[in-house]
C-alpha cells in the first residue's frame, strides 16, 4: 500500500485529469512524439527539468514544438530552429492550431483549439467589461503581473534558504523521472 | 464515461493497487471534481486557458477596487520568491499567466485566489505568520484553490451555461459590437460571482479541504514544512476575535480545518531542513519599511513581534 501523502497527491492530480477530461470535447494533453503547442503567455526551455536551471529559451503563445521524450510531467521539446530543451506539460497543449473546426458552434472543439482561435473570453471582451466598470484600475492589475521571479533568482532564493543544495546552473537537483509534477524536490526529500 | 476516465487516470498516475483506485475514485475530491466535469460537460466545452486568465484579472481588479497594496516593493518582492518556491511544486505550475502575489494593506484576516494565479494576502494575514514556512503554508493553500481551479468551480452553473451559449455562436477572432456586449455581461456575471465567493461568500468546506489538503503535499515536496500549515491554523484558533470581514466569513473554523492538515501530515515522509535560515530572512525581509506612514490596526500585531504597519479594516474606496 502507498503512503498517504502519495495517495493524496495522487488524488489531486486525478482531480486534474477530471477537470480536463469534463469537457464535451476534452483538452489535448501533449504526447511524445508529437507536436504540440504552446498555451501560456511566456515559458523557459530550461537544459534541466526543473524551473530554476538558467533558460535556453523563451517561449511565447502559440509557439509548436515536437516532443520527444518525457521525464515525470516535464517533455524535452525541440524548436523549429533545432534548439532542444526540457518544457513542462502544463505549458503545453497537444492541439495546434487550425486543425480543429471552431466555425460551426456546434461545440465540438476542445477549450485548448477555441483559446489558439483567439475565441471566448480575451483582451476584446475585457476592454468591454472595463469601459463599463471605469471604477476598476486594470493597469493595477498589469502592474501585480510585472511582478516575476526569474529562474535565476528562483535559483538563488531556494539554494539560500536551504531548499535546494548548493547553487550555480549545474548544481541543485538533478530532477527525478518519477510521477512528480516538478521534477526538481525539496532538500531533505528522499 | 468520467468515471471510466478517473479509472485509466489512476492507472496511468501509478495506482495499480484496485483498493487504492476505489478509495480515490470514491474520495470527496473526486466526486466534487465529477460534479464540476458534468457541468462544464452540458455546457459544451471547458473554459481554457485564456479565458481563466482574462476572468481571473477582471476578479482582481475588483479585489484592488476594494484594497490597497502595500507600497513596499522589498516585501511585495519577498512574498512572490515564496509563492514562486512553493508554486512550481503544484500539480499546475504554468498557468497562463503565471502566479504573481500581492499583499494587502489590510488588518483583516484573509487571503484571496484569483483563477488563472493572481493571489492576494492581507497584511493582517502575513503578520499572523511567524516564519516563511509559514507564509509558504498560507500561500500553497492559495496555489491549490487556483491549480483545483475552485474559483471556477465555484460559479454557479446556469452563468456557465448562458455564457457558453454566447461563446459558441461567433466564428470570427474579432468579434462585432453586439456580441462583445453581450460577452462582457457574461463574463461580468462570472466574474461578479466568484468576487463575491471570495470576499464575503467563501468556497465549499470541501473545496478548503482540497486546498488544505493539497497544500500540506506542496509544502512537503517544496521542502518547506508541511506542519507550517498546522502551525498557522493553531494561531488563528488562538486569536479572541473572530468577527470581522475576512477569513471568519470565508472559511471553516481552523478546528475543522486542523482535522483535515493533521490527517494529511500523517503522509508526510520529509525531514525539513535550513527552517533557522529562512526564518532568519523572513525576519528581515518582513520589516517594516520605516517611511512607511504610521497607522492604527485593529487587526493582528504578529506573533512574532513585528509591528503589523497594517491598516484598519482594509476597506480601499
Amino acid at each position: 500500500m502507498r503512503s498517504r501523502g502519495c495517495r493524496i497527491w495522487a488524488a489531486a492530480a486525478l482531480l486534474g485529469a477530471v477537470l480536463a477530461s469534463g469537457a464535451a470535447v476534452a483538452e489535448d494533453p501533449p504526447e511524445a512524439g508529437s507536436q504540440a503547442t504552446v498555451k501560456v503567455r511566456s515559458q523557459h526551455m530550461f537544459p534541466r527539468p526543473v524551473f530554476y536551471a538558467e533558460p535556453l529559451a523563451e517561449l511565447s503563445f502559440g509557439e509548436v514544438l515536437t516532443l520527444g521524450e518525457s521525464s515525470g510531467d516535464w517533455f524535452r521539446a525541440t524548436r523549429s530552429g533545432g534548439t532542444s530543451g526540457w518544457v513542462h506539460a502544463t505549458a503545453l497543449t497537444g492541439a495546434v492550431a487550425g486543425e480543429g473546426d471552431i466555425g460551426s458552434g456546434s461545440g465540438e472543439v476542445s477549450s485548448d483549439e477555441v483559446m489558439l482561435a483567439g475565441r471566448g473570453f480575451n483582451s476584446q471582451v475585457e476592454d468591454a467589461y472595463s469601459s463599463d466598470h471605469p471604477e476598476l484600475d486594470f493597469s493595477e492589475v498589469d502592474a501585480m503581473e510585472r511582478l516575476e521571479v526569474t529562474p535565476s533568482e528562483l535559483e538563488s532564493f531556494l539554494a539560500e534558504g536551504g531548499l535546494i543544495e548548493s547553487t550555480g546552473s549545474s548544481g541543485g537537483d538533478s530532477g527525478d523521472s518519477g510521477s512528480s509534477p516538478d521534477s526538481g524536490r525539496g532538500r531533505g526529500r528522499s | 464515461m468520467v468515471c471510466a476516465m478517473i479509472l485509466a487516470a489512476a492507472l496511468g498516475w501509478g495506482l495499480d493497487d484496485l483498493d487504492d483506485v476505489v478509495d480515490v475514485v470514491e474520495s470527496d475530491e473526486v466526486q466534487t471534481a465529477i460534479e464540476v466535469g458534468e457541468s462544464f460537460h452540458d455546457a459544451a466545452r471547458e473554459i481554457s486557458e485564456t479565458e481563466e486568465y482574462y476572468i481571473g484579472r477582471a476578479v482582481a481588479a475588483n479585489i484592488l477596487h476594494r484594497y490597497s497594496p502595500v507600497s513596499d516593493p522589498d516585501v511585495q518582492a519577498y512574498i512572490n520568491e515564496v509563492g514562486r518556491a512553493v508554486s512550481v511544486y503544484s500539480p499546475r505550475p504554468a498557468t497562463y499567466g503565471g502566479y504573481h502575489f500581492l499583499l494587502l494593506e489590510s488588518g483583516e484576516i484573509n487571503a484571496m485566489a484569483c483563477p488563472g494565479g493572481l493571489v492576494f494576502v492581507t497584511r493582517g494575514l502575513y503578520d499572523l505568520a511567524d516564519s516563511e514556512d509559514e507564509l509558504a503554508a498560507v500561500l500553497a493553500h492559495e496555489i491549490s484553490h487556483v491549480a483545483l481551479k475552485h474559483g471556477l468551480r465555484s460559479v454557479e452553473k446556469a452563468k456557465w451555461t448562458g455564457a457558453f451559449a454566447q461563446l459558441g455562436t461567433a466564428a470570427a477572432e474579432r468579434y462585432g459590437s453586439d456580441e462583445v456586449r453581450e460577452l462582457s455581461e457574461s463574463y461580468g456575471d462570472v466574474v461578479s460571482d466568484i468576487t463575491t465567493n471570495l470576499v464575503t461568500r467563501g468556497y465549499s468546506r470541501d473545496s478548503e479541504k482540497q486546498a488544505d489538503s493539497l497544500a500540506v503535499a506542496i509544502l512537503d515536496r517544496s521542502g518547506y514544512d508541511p506542519a507550517a500549515l498546522k502551525r498557522v491554523l493553531e494561531a488563528m484558533a488562538a486569536m479572541d476575535s473572530r468577527s470581522g470581514p475576512g477569513f471568519w466569513q470565508t472559511h471553516p473554523s481552523p478546528e475543522d480545518r486542523l482535522d483535515v492538515v493533521e490527517e494529511s501530515l500523517d503522509g508526510c515522509t520529509g525531514t525539513p531542513r535550513g527552517m533557522a535560515e529562512r526564518t532568519a530572512r523572513f525576519a528581515e525581509r518582513s520589516a517594516v519599511d520605516a517611511s512607511a506612514p504610521e497607522t492604527t490596526d485593529s487587526g493582528t500585531s504578529g506573533r512574532g513581534g513585528r509591528s503589523s504597519g497594517g491598516s484598519s479594516g482594509g476597506g480601499r474606496r
